[in-house]
């Protein structure tokens, strides 16, 4: 029998989920192969519980006793001790929720494998946040280090990098009040920075990037530890610079704040100008830092500084009436001299030290790449003779919640 | 050879269509006799064993010369109209006929049409007719000498007081809810829709019940496939019992083996009448108070009849917590066991820390706590539904005891597992109907996510959406308006648009008029308004 045509329409417009294509025997072996493939085919199995890891919150390196060693430090987080210490409230010594342990061997990978001789946990790495070169394994070359932190899984590529300037596994042993692991207070440290602007913060990713550009040299923030109250505390001091995976030299507080000026990472930073009226502190509050390479007459590349900076009257010991559009000229122009003298001290430092921390030579690469072709073998050479033109211009927008001094009888 | 084909048919049909016991089948069931006593032999004969069962016989006529019987089923009809509406006009009113009136009874309808008052009357021809009525709740008037018999509607069986529904409670809109009679469910409907449009046909299905279900529709909106279709298919129901809506609702589903329900039911009638404007078709069901509507969208999961009566603004935000609750009921679990043991690098450090201390000390791996977690709370779900209420509360305080506290501080599991059940347990009753498929696919997706991971769940989900996308309701794709993608369809779905914005009927359901109204912007104060009061002042 022929089905018309509406007939054939109805049966399309009621389809039901019946599928004839499989019959239920075969479907059932699909089904069974299926399901046997994916427990087959998706490699890894990786189940691991919770209670059976050691997190890393934090790791060192350090030049190992024996020569051609290295050692490994990692804070772990002692999970027992979270516990005691947030229930036990006040009274008695708490116990530490972090225990640092170290091994010392021919490779970082090695070291780390024989982290599983001391602990029985197995070692997390994924929530590293902090990773510690020791001065001395800085100087003798960071490579390794660098390699193994980028290419593992585990690890992130945003833990931070720093230098300590004594033994990097001291650090993991500071003395800490707030925090309860020195990790979080390293990492908390770093990421308050912005309201200083005197400290670079580098992560992994920021040093290889520098490191593979080739003409930038890499750098990283110093941390040190000194005594207060008989407590051993760290606390963030200059930038260490590398040029070849090795620590070559440092900037000073003032000369990184240079470095944050130029490359745009400076945040918030207070002025302090001393007049023969007294001292007035300025705050700024955003500022803007640019490389802008240009060509000069003669062919050759020149390099442009701009810095554009917002700021704020914060502090005035004068009692001078501050507020006046002469007072905020004169005080905006102190204030570009303060930028221009911390960006001019760390392009001295820099170019003594013949690193080009800033990325002079990248931004040519971009503009003018063909230029850069010819220079770029011997870009030390280039960099250390770059006299770059400076143009700072800082705007003074408030004087703060008050216009006058506070002064006596000066209502 | 032909003839005794036909015979053979006849008395097939004869098997299946009456409920007349075989004994009764001896005496012709087909017809009625003429002879009273023998007629009610014969119903004697099918109801006599019953004592709920009444047969009255009496005279009438001016000298009683008429012999009378009336039949019916005490409890299911109404006593007050047998006795003022037919008995009484017969017996006492019939003496008083005028004296040049012979009194001479020519037809059974002469008596339907003079004497009996009641609204509903049919004559019946066959003692199967007689005893569907007096089944049904009607009366039956046999008189001597006549070949019919009078099918009198005096239905009155106790039956609930209208109330609100428990499934479907709401804090604006209607309360009303159906109860189990058919015809008040009907009329609930009726009221609500006074449209000569409205259709209301009836079928019978189940050898034993006899269970009248009501197809109800707007003609003229419903794509008269789809009644083709759902009666095609409640005629193909061969079963001797239908008891519920859920019973129907098995019998004439596209995929009864999946876990979502294609076809949706309701305890309201503004809902079925929602719906049916929309271009669906309801099913009504006597002895339930579920009507079912369909076809029915993935969608119409997270639809509450609220949603309609609220503010746009506030329906909207509603609808998306379901879907957000949706998801969280039915991959929390699994997610927090994939975090848990494979993805740790995924959880916040600090939030790591945490879990890492409370599950210092644990026995157990984080997917059997999960597991024994979900179970305790599927066998507290299920007791606090079978428990008597005051019992209940008790049950209730011990299992929050025992699962909240207890298990947590004896050191059994740990407390992101008791707080990652409760958010799932809460979370899938923010949703409206598929809390069944909720609570069934979570176990899968845990045991993948135990196995497998973020990768199991991946998995699960992909088929999960696979099972929906295949997935038809009376022709309908259930996903759709999104797969099939309908922008126009998509107004009711994760937003409710203004109700003056619906402008068309959902185009999956293939309604025969799609046009809902006229677009036009409520009443806003005009411009020409305001200039009008400038010039006032």
């Amino acid at each position: 029998m022929k089905k018309s045509k509406k007939q054939k329409l109805e049966a399309d417009y009621f389809k039901t989920t019946k599928h004839r294509a499989l019959s239920a025997a075969r479907r059932l072996i699909s089904i069974v192969i299926c399901t046997a493939l994916i427990f087959s085919l998706s490699s890894c199995w990786s189940r691991r519980e919770l209670n059976t890891l050691a997190i890393v919150l934090a790791t060192a390196l350090d030049v190992g006793d024996k020569p051609d060693t290295v050692k490994v430090t990692a804070q772990i987080v002692k999970p027992g001790g979270i516990k005691a210490s947030s229930t036990s409230s006040g009274g008695g010594t708490a116990e530490k929720a972090f225990s640092n342990i170290a091994f010392t061997d021919k490779s970082i990978l090695s070291a780390l494998g024989g982290f599983t001789h001391i602990t029985n946990r197995r070692m997390y790495f994924s929530h590293n946040k902090v990773l510690i070169f020791g001065s001395e394994l800085a100087k003798r070359g960071i490579a390794e280090g660098m390699d193994t932190f980028t290419r593992n899984f585990e690890t992130r590529m945003n833990v931070y990098v720093l230098v300590s300037k004594d033994k990097a596994a001291d650090i993991l042993d500071e003395e800490i009040e707030l925090e309860q692991m020195p990790a979080n207070h390293i990492s908390e440290l770093l990421e308050n920075q912005g309201l200083s602007s005197e400290t670079a913060i580098v992560t992994v990713r920021d040093f290889n990037i520098a490191t593979l550009s080739g003409t930038m040299a890499p750098i990283a923030p110093m941390i040190e530890l000194y005594n207060f109250k008989e407590k051993k505390k760290a606390r963030l001091e200059g930038t260490a610079v590398f040029k070849e995976s090795r620590m070559i030299g440092e900037l000073s507080s003032t000369q990184t704040r240079g470095l944050l000026w130029i490359t745009n990472k400076a945040k918030r930073h207070t002025i302090t100008i001393d007049t023969e009226l007294g001292k007035i502190d300025l705050i700024i509050t955003g500022s803007k830092g640019s490389i802008k390479p240009y060509r000069n007459k003669d062919g050759t590349i020149g390099i442009k500084l701009m810095v554009n900076a917002q700021g704020c009257l914060e502090g005035n010991e004068t009692e001078e009436d501050l507020s006046t559009l002469e007072n905020i000229q004169k005080l905006s122009e102190l204030a570009e001299e303060a930028i221009r003298a911390d960006i001019e001290s760390s392009i001295k430092q820099a170019q003594a030290l013949s690193a080009d921390v800033f990325g002079f030579g990248e931004s040519i690469r971009r503009d003018y790449p063909k230029e850069f072709e010819k220079i770029k073998d011997n870009w030390d050479q280039e960099f250390v003779k770059i006299k770059p033109m400076l143009e700072v211009e800082v705007f003074l927008n408030c004087t703060g919640g008050i216009g006058k001094p506070v002064k006596e009888g000066g209502g | 050879m032909r003839a005794l084909e036909k015979l053979l048919s006849q008395t097939k049909k004869k098997i299946t269509k009456s409920v007349v016991s075989s004994e009764a089948e001896e005496i012709n069931p087909e017809k009625l006799s003429r002879c009273l006593s023998e007629n009610l032999n014969a119903l004697v004969k099918v109801f006599g064993d019953n004592c709920d069962f009444v047969s009255r016989e009496f005279n009438f006529g001016r000298d009683g010369q008429y012999k009378g019987a009336i039949m019916f089923f005490d409890g299911l009809t109404n006593l007050k109209i047998i006795n003022d509406n037919v008995i009484k006009p017969l017996m006492y009113d019939s003496r008083f006929v005028r004296s040049d009136d012979t009194g001479a009874l020519e037809s059974l309808e002469e008596l339907r049409d003079k004497l009996v008052s009641v609204g509903d009357l049919k004559t019946v021809e066959s003692i199967s007719g007689a005893i569907d009525a007096c089944l049904s709740g009607n009366a039956v008037l046999l008189v001597d000498g006549f070949q019919k018999a009078l099918d009198i509607s005096a239905k009155g069986w106790d039956k609930r007081a209208i109330s609100e529904p428990d499934t479907e409670t709401v804090v604006r809109g209607p309360r009303e809810g159906f109860i189990e009679n058919l015809r008040t469910n009907t009329a609930l409907v009726r009221r609500k829709l006074r449209s000569p449009q409205l259709k209301i046909r009836s079928i019978k299905i189940g050898d034993r019940t006899n269970t009248q279900v009501n197809i109800i529709y707007i003609d003229g909106i419903v794509n008269p496939e789809l009644i083709a279709e759902i009666e095609r298919r409640l005629k193909n129901i061969d079963t001797d019992a239908i008891l519920s809506a859920g019973n129907i609702e098995q019998f004439i589903e596209d995929s009864p083996s999946s876990v979502f329900q294609t076809i949706r039911y309701s305890e309201k009638p503004d809902t079925i009448v929602g719906k049916m404007l929309e271009g669906r078709a309801a099913i009504i069901i006597d002895g339930t108070p579920f009507v079912l509507s369909l076809p029915m969208l993935f969608v119409e999961n997270f639809q509450s009849s609220e949603d309609y009566a609220v503010r746009t603004s506030y329906a909207t935000t509603m609808r998306i917590l379901r879907f957000i609750a949706f998801f969280i009921s039915l991959f929390g679990p699994a997610l927090y066991v994939a975090l848990a043991t494979y993805h740790q690098e995924l959880i916040p450090t600090s939030l790591l820390i945490t879990m890492a201390a409370s599950s210092e000390s644990l026995p157990f791996p984080a997917a059997l706590e999960t597991f024994l977690m979900m179970l305790s709370f599927e066998i507290l779900k299920e007791a606090g539904v079978r428990m008597p209420r005051p019992i209940g509360q008790a049950i209730s305080i011990v299992g929050a005891l025992v699962m909240g506290e207890a298990a947590v501080s004896a050191g059994l599991v740990g407390a992101p597992i008791v707080i990652v059940i409760a958010i799932t347990a809460v979370a899938s009753f923010a949703i409206p109907f598929a809390s069944d498929a909720v609570s069934l696919l979570k176990w899968v997706l845990l045991v993948l996510a135990a196995t497998m991971g973020s990768f199991g769940i991946t998995l699960g989900a992909l088929a999960i959406v696979i099972h929906l996308a295949s997935l038809r309701s009376f022709g309908t794709e259930y996903l759709a308006p999104f797969a099939p993608f309908q922008t126009s369809d998509l107004k009711d779905t994760l937003t409710r648009v203004p109700l003056w914005k619906m402008r068309t009927r959902p185009r999956a359901l293939k309604p025969r008029d799609s046009k809902r109204q006229n677009f036009k912007i409520p009443y806003k104060p005009a411009e020409a308004n305001d200039s009008g009061e400038e010039d006032r002042s």
